[in-house]
């Protein structure tokens, strides 16, 4: 599974409270709602400008602290296509790949917003212009799970994990 | 390259080499489904239309948090639990059988070297049973019922050594509160914390699960200890043999901590949070309204025990509430053999049914109002989990808990301790 795109940028420690800050969130709420209030905290712009396929790329602890699914929901139907970060909040890297949204733990510190960056799962790799970040492949169970969707999806489709 | 005591248990259940990083897809030994979050494990496993292909024998539903159920909401998801594991053949664990994670660890159900998951934060407390336990959400929960297997990333894990002796009056509670002091709230995040050193052989069993029950307030995905001749001899006694897993002397550990138990006194974890960690003399004299001995983290007969052999022929200060929960039935059993449930009684303690009881509101007892302070042997202390936002509660070992209670004040136990053994 190969994602191609542009870098939304951010830093250290952004939590889901930031990039899904329940401040702007009317009691009834959809997820367009939260889809348009994504990341404002810190980019305001970035719910209208974000395109099918991009990337959000961040320092460490990307999704600190809460355990709302959400939270990996809303990047997922904006359309960014992969997380990469240095390292995570525990409970939303889990709640990314089981929904469907593909992360990755690896260096990020030579990726600018704005860089166009190519991630291939299955190798493992990142490429950024010439230069190759690499990172513990998908195995393949994983990559069909992200693919359908989700845990859920996944287990509805296939059933099992392949042997 | 070596592998940590983690890194094992996820290659042997994955069934492939595994590093600190790796994704891997891994066969579960145990999942345990309480009713705070099974329910909703419940419904998604039917509404996705999943077949069930676990072996039955490896789960158990617990109803520990609602009971006895004092909403119809929490009614009806315990009729919702009784029913799908009817349908399926399997055990329940049933309200006043005991707080779900003495109970897994106390009849057998996690064995050293297993690879254990459930839908409660505080699974990690088999960790102490030379196992790898690991918090889930409901969904993943479902799926593990459809598939017996989950998906993991092996975890970086930072090594913690205990050394030196414990001091009188020092117990497992204040070692588990001092390293969430050293490691921090979120300092251990989706790391294993992998414990062992010369002191842990002089921690007993009881002990080290406190310990294990706090590595996810360090934010740990899971903590697991070392397993010796008391971890298989407590393995033996509720009826496992599983072979225990030892650390490579070649282990890559991201960072490791040594902790000297023996400069250590008696500490009380203050609000706001669990690393929020002091002597206790920085908060002696605060008078206190409510104090609780129980809950998965200090529930166990030597916690009990402890807190009756302080109020024993003693009286709680005026204005003290003081409930008791042995966190089992077993546990309630001896204890009262033992004479401890009369001594709490005696001394106007209110002993109750073994259950998650007044550890956090949603459980729907004990919650406390405005200006009232507590002390408690439980595992958390954010402002508003026993109700009012505008009471403090105060973490401290089951002494810690009985001496305050009797004075009514947060005291330093060592003293009545003192007494009693004199
Ligand atoms: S005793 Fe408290 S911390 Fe333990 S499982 Fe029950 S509610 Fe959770």
């Amino acid at each position: 599974m190969k994602m191609k795109g542009r870098v939304f940028r951010f830093g250290d420690n952004v939590s889901t409270d930031v990039h899904l800050s329940v401040k702007y969130r009317p009691p009834e709420h959809t997820l367009e709602d939260l889809k348009r209030d994504a990341f404002r905290e810190i980019d305001p712009d970035f719910a209208s400008s974000v395109r099918a396929g991009d990337l959000v790329v961040a320092g460490e602890n990307f999704g600190l602290v809460s355990s709302r699914a959400d939270a990996a929901v809303v990047l997922r139907e904006l359309g960014v296509s992969c997380v990469l970060a240095k390292s995570y909040g525990h409970m939303f890297y889990r709640n990314a790949i089981n929904m469907g949204l593909p992360v990755v733990e690896c260096d990020t510190d030579a990726i600018r917003a704005g860089d166009e960056v190519e991630v291939d799962l299955e190798a493992g790799a990142v490429r950024v212009g010439d230069e190759r970040i690499d990172f513990s492949p998908y195995p393949a169970a994983l990559l069909t799970m992200v693919s359908a969707g989700g845990l859920i999806p996944f287990l509805k489709e296939e059933g099992d994990y392949p042997a | 390259m070596g592998q940590t005591i983690a890194e094992k248990i996820f290659s042997a259940h994955a069934g492939t080499p595994a590093k600190a990083g790796d994704l891997v897809v891994a066969e579960i030994d145990y999942v345990m489904a309480g009713d705070a979050k099974g329910p909703k494990a419940v419904d998604i496993f039917r509404e996705a239309g999943l077949p069930f292909r676990l072996d039955p024998k490896k789960t158990d539903f617990i109803i520990d948090h609602f009971v006895p159920a004092f909403d119809v909401r929490w009614a009806d998801d315990h009729v919702k639990i009784r029913e799908f594991a009817g349908e399926r053949g399997l055990n329940v664990f049933d309200a006043g059988s005991g707080v779900c994670h003495t109970i897994v660890t106390d009849e057998g159900r996690v064995g050293p070297g297993d690879l254990a998951v459930g839908g409660d934060s505080h699974v990690c407390t088999y960790g102490a049973l030379n196992a790898v336990a690991v918090a889930v959400e409901s969904g993943e929960t479902a799926s593990v019922f459809a598939t017996g297997k989950l998906w993991f990333r092996v975890p970086k894990t930072i090594r913690v050594e205990f050394e030196g002796g414990i001091p009188e009056g020092v117990f497992a509670k204040d070692i588990a509160l001092a390293l969430a002091k050293e490691i921090g709230v979120n300092g251990a995040n989706y790391r294993a914390l992998e414990y062992g050193g010369s002191a842990l052989g002089h921690i007993s069993m009881e002990g080290r699960f406190t310990i294990a029950n706090m590595a996810v307030d360090t934010g740990a995905k899971t903590g697991v200890m070392e397993a010796d001749e008391n971890t298989l001899a407590w393995a033996r006694g509720v009826g496992r043999e599983d072979a225990p897993v030892a650390p490579d002397a070649d282990a890559v550990y991201e960072r490791t901590i040594r902790l000297d138990v023996s400069s250590l006194v008696p500490v009380v974890a203050a609000p706001p949070t669990t690393d929020n960690v002091y002597p206790i003399e920085d908060y002696a004299g605060l008078p206190v309204h409510q104090a609780f001995v129980g809950t998965c983290t200090n529930g166990r007969l030597e916690d009990i025990e402890i807190a009756a052999r302080i109020v024993k022929g003693r009286k709680l200060a005026k204005g003290v509430r003081f409930y008791v929960s042995p966190t089992s039935r077993k546990i309630m059993d001896a204890a009262a053999a033992s004479g401890a449930i009369q001594a709490l009684n005696d001394a106007g303690a209110v002993v109750l049914m073994p259950a998650c009881g007044p550890c956090v509101s949603m459980t729907g007892n004990g919650v406390v109002g405005a200006g009232e302070r507590v002390i408690t042997s439980a595992n958390r202390n954010f402002p508003g989990r026993l109700g009012s936002k505008e009471a403090e509660i105060f973490l401290g070992s089951p002494a810690t808990v009985a001496a305050s209670a009797i004075a009514g004040r947060i005291t330093d136990p060592r003293e009545m301790l003192a007494e009693v053994s004199a």
